[in-house]
C-alpha cells in the first residue's frame, strides 16, 4: 500500500507536466478554421505600343531599328509544321533487328510518390508512365528523337496553325477492358484546363495554355483549337517531363473518382499493367498482353526499384543488381563508361534551364543594374564546378539548353561579358559589375535575405558557395534560411526573400518558349521573379507563333541578348542527365539518347 | 515459479554448466558447498525463499509496467504536440509535390477536413490513441495505399535483425578485446588493441558502411542487395543484405564495449575478494571469467540495452548508406516529408521498445548480480 502511495506521489509531477504541455498546445491551436474575407484589388495592365524617338550612337540605331521591326511586325501567316505522312498509324518499335523476348527489366530510381495523379505532379520517374499513352510521344526506340503517333494515329493542322485535328486509334482498350474513344481525350484535357475544385493541375496547365477549346468531332476524332499558332504544340503533347506528364486518362475512371486520380491508380492503355507497389521499395509492372501495338512489349515485366541516392543507382548498374537507370552519378557513370564492353550510356541535356531566382519586386534586385552586376561579376566557372560536383553534370547555358537549335557553343559563350574566364576578361567584368552597383547606389554592396532548399544543389552547398563569392566579389552579405522542398511554393509566393536557391523549373520540351511564357512573362502564374520586361513579352509573342526554324534561331538569339541586358535572375547552367545500363539492355539507344527521358521504355529488350 | 530453478544451485549447476555468468552458483568453487559472488558467500537457498523471490519479482515487474504507462503516454503527447507546432504543413507539401503551387486556405481546409485534421487537437489525439489501442497505426499521408502497421511488420524485422546482429558482433569484438587489454595492461598488446579500439570509435558508422560498399564494388564488383529479403525467403541473400550494416554498426559499439569492460575489469581486479581468490590458488582464468568479469559486465549490459533501443529506432545513416529499407529509413523519410502519422506511430513503437528493453536489462541484472533484489 505504502509503495503504491509512493508511486502515485512520484507520478503526480510528471502528470502535471504533461497536462501543462497539452494545455499549451491546445491554447495555441485554433479549434476550427476561421473564414477571413478580404477585398482584393486587381490591377489590369494594358499594353500600349509607342514609338519614342531616342538619341543613340549611329551603330546602335541600326541595331535597334532591326529589333523593333521584328518586334512590332510579327508574322501574320505562320506556316505550321505538317505531319510527316509516312508516320501515319506508325507503331513504336526498337531499332535493332535481332530482338529477343522475355525477362523482367530492373531499373533503379526514386520510386516514392505521394499519389498517383500524373497531371497533379506525381513524378514520372517512378516508371508508372509505362502504364499509359499520350496522344503523341517521342520515339523511344530511336533514343527519344522524333515525335511519333501514340494514341493518335495522325493529325492535321490548319494553315493558320490554330486548329489541330487528331485521328485516334481504334480498337484500343483500357486495362479494365473499356474501349478508348475521343471522349477520354476530351475528358483528360478538360480536366487539365479547367480542373474542378480539389484538383490542381498548375504546372501541366501552363504547358497547354495555348489551347482555347477541345472539341469532339466523332468517336475517334478530336480537335484542339488554339489561341495562337504554337510551334511546339505537337511536341508538348508527347512530352516526358519529371512532373506534369500529359497522359490520357479514361473518362469513366475520372467520372467515378470526382476527376481525382490521386488516391486510386487509374487504368491505362499502355504496354504495361500495374502489378504491385511496396512504398519505398519498388513498383512492379507486367506486360499488357492485349496492348494495341502487337509487337510490344518485348519484356515480361518491369521492376522499378527505389534507390534514392544517385551513387547507389549507378552502383546497382555496375554490380548487376539492376539493368539500367536513367540517372546515375558522375563517378559511377564514369566507371561504367570506362568499360564499354559491359556498359553503355550517354549524357543528354535536360530540358529547361534553372536560373537562380531573384526577387525583382523589391530592392535591390528591382534595379536592372544590380541584376546585370551579379551576372557580370560573379564567377560562373566556379558556380558551374560547384553545381556539377553535387548534382547532375552542368554545362554553360546562355538562357537556353544545348537541346535547342540556336544554342551557343561553349567557345561562343566564353567570349561574352560575364562568361569570360581569362584574367583580363574577369577583371573587366568585375570592374563593370562594381561600376553598375555604384551607379545603382550600392558602391559597398548590400545585405540580402536568401532562402535555399535543404538539398546540396539548393541552399546547402550551391547556395552557400554562391553567397560566399557574392560577398567576396561584390560585397553582398546575406542571411541564408534553409527550408524544406515542400515549402518552396509558400516561400516563393510569400515574396519575403531576395534570392532563392530552389528547385528549378523545367520545361516539357526542349524549346524554352513555353517555359519562358510561364516564368518570364509579365504577370505570368509562374513568374515568381516578378520580372517584367514588356519588350521581352513582345519578343515572346513572336516566338510563340514563329514556325520557321531559321527565324526561331534569330529570335532566340535576340531573346538571349535581351535577357543579358535585363536579366530576370542569375543564369549560368543547363544540366545533362547520366543514363547508364548494362550492354545487354537494348531497344532504347541508351548510348545515344537524343533527349532526357524520364518516361516510358516499352521498346526495351534484354539481350542475354 | 518461473525463477525457481535459478534459486537451486545444484539444478542450475547441472543445467547451465557452460555459462560463466552463473557459475558463481557452481558448487565446485568452494569445498564446503557454499558459493560466492562479490563479497557475499551464500549457502544453499532454503525452499521457502523461492516463493519470496517470485512475489518480489512479480511486484517489481508490475511496478515497472505501471511506471511505463505514463512514460509512454508522455512520449505520445510530446511527439503529437511537436508535430503540430513545428512550422510547415505536410498537406501543402503533398499537394504541391511536383509543382510550385500554394494551396488556398479553402483548399487546405478541405483537405484537412477530409483527413480529420480540422478537429480540436485533443480529439485528434484521443482518436489516434483509440486507434492505437485497437492496433490500428493509421496510414501515411504520402502513401495511403499501405498501412503503417504493414510497413512496420515488413520493415521492422530487418531493422531488428540488423540491430541484434550488430550487438552480437559488438560483444564478439568488445568482450575479448576488453579482457585482453585489462589482463595485459600496459603491454604492447594493450597499446595496439586500445589504438585500434580508439580508431573504431572515431570512425562514423555510415562512413565505414560507404567505404565497405566502395571496396566491394571496386575490387569484387559486388554490392549488397538493395531489395528487402527476409531470412525465411532467402537466408543467403538476407545475410548479404544485413551483414554489412551489422558490421558497420557493430564495430563501433564493440570498441565502446572493449573500453568499458577494460575499465570495469581494472576496477574489479583491485577488489579484495579477487586478491583472496588468487590467494586461494584459483587459476587466473577462473578468477577473471567467473568472478571479475561478472561484476565488470553490469555497466556494459546497461549500455547494450540502450544501444539496442537506439538501433531499433533506426540506424538511419547506415540504412541509407546500404539502401536497406528498414524502419530507420522510413523514419527519416517521414521526417523530411513531415508525415505526422508515420512519425507518431514509429516514435511510439520505439518508446515502447525502449521501455521493454530497459525492463529486460534490469531483470538480467538481477540474475547476474544476486545482490540486486527487487
Amino acid at each position: 500500500m505504502e509503495s503504491v502511495r509512493l508511486m502515485i506521489l512520484k507520478l503526480v509531477p510528471l502528470m502535471a507536466l504533461i497536462v501543462a504541455l497539452v494545455l499549451v498546445a491546445c491554447s495555441s491551436a485554433p479549434a476550427a478554421p476561421q473564414v477571413i474575407e478580404k477585398e482584393v484589388i486587381k490591377e489590369v495592365i494594358k499594353e500600349v505600343v509607342k514609338e519614342v524617338p531616342v538619341e543613340v550612337p549611329v551603330d546602335r540605331v541600326v541595331e535597334k531599328v532591326v529589333i523593333r521591326e521584328v518586334l512590332i511586325q510579327p508574322k501574320a501567316t505562320p506556316e505550321p509544321i505538317k505531319m510527316d505522312l509516312s508516320k501515319v498509324g506508325w507503331l513504336m518499335k526498337a531499332s535493332e533487328s535481332n530482338i529477343k523476348r522475355g525477362g523482367v527489366v530492373r531499373t533503379a530510381g526514386p520510386v516514392e510518390m505521394a499519389h498517383w495523379d500524373l497531371h497533379q505532379g506525381a513524378p514520372a520517374y517512378t516508371g508508372i508512365t509505362n502504364i499509359y499513352n499520350n496522344l503523341t510521344y517521342r520515339n523511344v526506340g530511336d533514343g527519344q528523337r522524333d515525335i511519333v503517333p501514340d494514341l493518335a494515329t495522325s493529325w492535321e493542322v490548319s494553315n493558320d496553325g490554330l486548329a489541330y485535328i487528331f485521328t485516334l486509334r481504334e480498337g484500343v482498350k483500357w486495362h479494365d477492358g473499356v474501349e478508348f474513344t475521343a471522349l477520354d481525350v476530351l475528358g483528360t484535357f478538360n480536366r487539365i484546363l479547367d480542373p474542378p475544385e480539389g484538383v490542381i493541375t498548375g504546372s501541366i496547365r501552363q504547358s497547354f495554355e495555348p489551347i482555347e477549346e477541345v472539341r469532339l468531332l466523332d468517336t475517334y476524332k478530336i480537335a484542339f483549337d488554339l489561341k495562337r499558332p504554337t510551334p511546339w504544340f505537337i511536341n508538348v503533347l508527347g512530352a516526358a517531363p519529371h512532373f506534369g506528364y500529359p497522359v490520357i486518362y479514361p473518362k469513366h475512371f475520372l467520372d467515378a473518382n470526382d476527376q481525382n486520380v490521386r488516391e486510386n491508380l487509374s487504368p491505362g492503355t499502355g504496354a504495361f499493367v500495374f502489378k504491385e507497389r511496396i512504398p519505398g521499395e519498388y513498383i512492379e509492372l507486367e506486360a499488357n498482353i492485349d496492348y494495341w501495338n502487337p509487337d510490344l512489349p518485348y519484356v515480361d515485366g518491369i521492376k522499378a526499384i527505389h534507390i534514392p541516392v544517385w551513387a547507389n543507382r549507378g552502383a546497382a548498374v555496375l554490380t548487376g543488381i539492376v539493368d539500367f537507370t536513367w540517372n546515375g552519378n558522375q563517378e559511377t557513370w564514369n566507371l561504367a563508361m570506362a568499360q564499354p564492353d559491359k556498359f553503355h550510356g550517354s549524357n543528354p541535356p535536360v530540358n529547361g534551364t534553372a536560373p537562380l531566382w531573384t526577387n525583382n519586386s523589391r530592392a535591390p534586385f528591382d534595379d536592372v543594374r544590380v541584376r546585370r552586376a551579379i551576372n557580370l561579376g560573379l564567377d560562373k566557372k566556379f558556380d558551374l564546378e560547384v553545381a556539377s560536383a553535387i548534382a547532375l553534370p552542368q554545362y554553360k547555358a546562355r538562357w537556353i539548353t544545348r537541346a535547342v537549335p540556336g544554342h551557343m557553343t561553349d567557345e561562343e559563350i566564353l567570349t561574352l561579358p560575364g562568361w569570360r574566364e581569362d584574367e583580363a576578361g574577369r577583371k573587366a567584368d568585375i570592374a563593370e559589375a562594381k561600376r553598375l552597383m555604384a551607379e545603382a547606389g550600392y558602391p559597398d554592396g548590400f545585405h540580402i535575405k536568401a532562402v535555399g532548399n535543404n538539398t546540396p544543389a539548393g541552399g546547402e552547398v550551391r547556395g552557400v558557395a554562391w553567397l560566399q563569392q557574392a560577398e567576396d566579389i561584390l560585397g553582398i552579405t546575406s542571411d541564408l534560411e534553409i527550408i524544406e522542398r515542400g515549402l518552396e511554393g509558400e516561400i516563393l509566393v510569400g515574396g519575403e526573400w531576395d534570392v532563392a536557391f530552389l528547385t528549378g523549373t523545367g520545361s516539357d520540351v526542349a524549346d524554352p518558349t513555353a517555359q519562358w511564357n510561364g516564368i518570364f512573362r509579365c504577370g505570368a502564374d509562374g513568374n515568381y521573379y516578378k520580372y517584367c520586361n514588356p519588350e521581352f513579352d513582345i519578343l515572346l509573342d513572336n516566338l510563340l507563333v514563329e514556325f520557321d526554324a531559321a527565324e526561331r534561331v534569330k529570335l532566340l538569339r535576340q531573346a538571349m541578348d535581351m535577357l543579358d541586358e535585363n536579366p530576370p535572375g542569375y543564369m549560368v547552367n543547363g544540366q545533362s542527365g547520366l543514363p547508364m545500363g548494362g550492354i545487354h539492355v537494348k531497344g532504347l539507344r541508351l548510348e545515344d539518347l537524343g533527349g532526357y527521358p524520364w518516361g516510358r521504355y516499352e521498346t526495351v529488350w534484354l539481350d542475354y | 515459479m518461473l525463477f525457481a530453478p535459478f534459486a537451486d544451485s545444484s539444478l542450475l549447476g547441472s543445467v547451465l554448466p557452460a555459462m560463466p555468468f552463473f557459475s558463481a552458483y557452481y558448487p565446485a568453487d568452494a569445498p564446503d558447498g557454499s558459493f560466492g559472488i562479490g563479497c557475499h558467500w551464500h549457502h544453499h537457498t532454503p525452499p521457502n525463499a523461492i516463493l519470496k523471490v517470485d512475489s518480489m519479482m512479480g511486484r517489481y515487474l508490475m511496478q515497472r509496467l505501471l511506471l511505463a504507462i505514463p512514460t509512454v503516454f508522455g512520449v505520445t503527447v510530446l511527439i503529437f504536440v511537436a508535430m503540430r507546432v513545428i512550422p510547415g504543413d505536410p498537406l501543402r507539401s503533398i499537394i504541391g509535390e511536383g509543382q510550385i503551387y500554394v494551396l488556398t486556405d479553402e483548399e487546405l481546409n478541405a483537405v484537412k477536413a477530409s483527413l480529420g485534421y480540422d478537429k480540436p487537437l485533443v480529439i485528434q489525439y484521443l482518436v489516434w490513441m483509440g486507434d492505437v489501442a485497437k492496433g490500428d497505426l493509421g496510414y501515411s499521408f504520402w502513401q495511403r495505399d499501405r498501412s503503417i502497421a504493414d510497413m512496420v511488420i515488413r520493415r521492422g524485422p530487418i531493422t531488428l535483425q540488423i540491430s541484434i546482429m550488430s550487438l552480437l558482433l559488438a560483444w564478439l569484438i568488445g568482450l575479448p578485446a576488453g579482457i585482453v587489454t585489462a589482463m595485459w595492461r600496459n603491454t604492447p598488446l594493450d597499446y595496439v588493441v586500445r589504438s585500434l579500439v580508439t580508431l573504431l570509435m572515431a570512425i562514423p558508422n555510415f562512413w565505414l558502411g560507404l567505404a565497405m560498399i566502395l571496396v566491394t564494388i571496386l575490387i569484387w564488383n559486388w554490392r549488397p542487395p538493395m531489395e528487402l529479403v527476409s531470412l525465411w525467403e532467402s537466408p543467403w541473400k538476407n545475410l548479404q543484405m544485413t551483414i554489412g550494416p551489422a558490421i558497420a554498426m557493430g564495430v563501433g559499439f564493440g570498441a565502446i564495449i572493449a573500453r568499458m569492460i577494460r575499465s570495469s575489469m581494472l576496477e574489479v581486479l583491485r577488489e579484495d575478494y579477487v586478491r583472496t581468490a588468487y590467494a586461494k590458488g584459483l587459476p587466473s582464468s577462473t578468477i577473471i571469467v567467473r568472478h571479475a568479469l561478472r561484476n565488470a559486465l553490469l555497466p556494459t549490459i546497461t549500455l547494450s540495452g540502450l544501444y539496442l533501443g537506439a538501433t531499433l529506432g533506426g540506424a538511419v545513416a547506415v540504412e541509407r548508406a546500404f539502401s536497406v529499407p528498414g524502419l530507420g529509413y522510413s523514419l527519416i523519410y517521414a521526417v523530411q516529408a513531415r508525415d505526422w502519422t508515420v512519425i507518431q506511430s514509429l516514435v511510439l513503437l520505439f518508446a515502447v521498445a525502449y521501455v521493454i528493453i530497459n525492463l529486460v536489462v534490469d531483470i538480467i541484472y538481477g540474475f547476474i548480480d544476486p545482490r540486486i533484489r527487487y
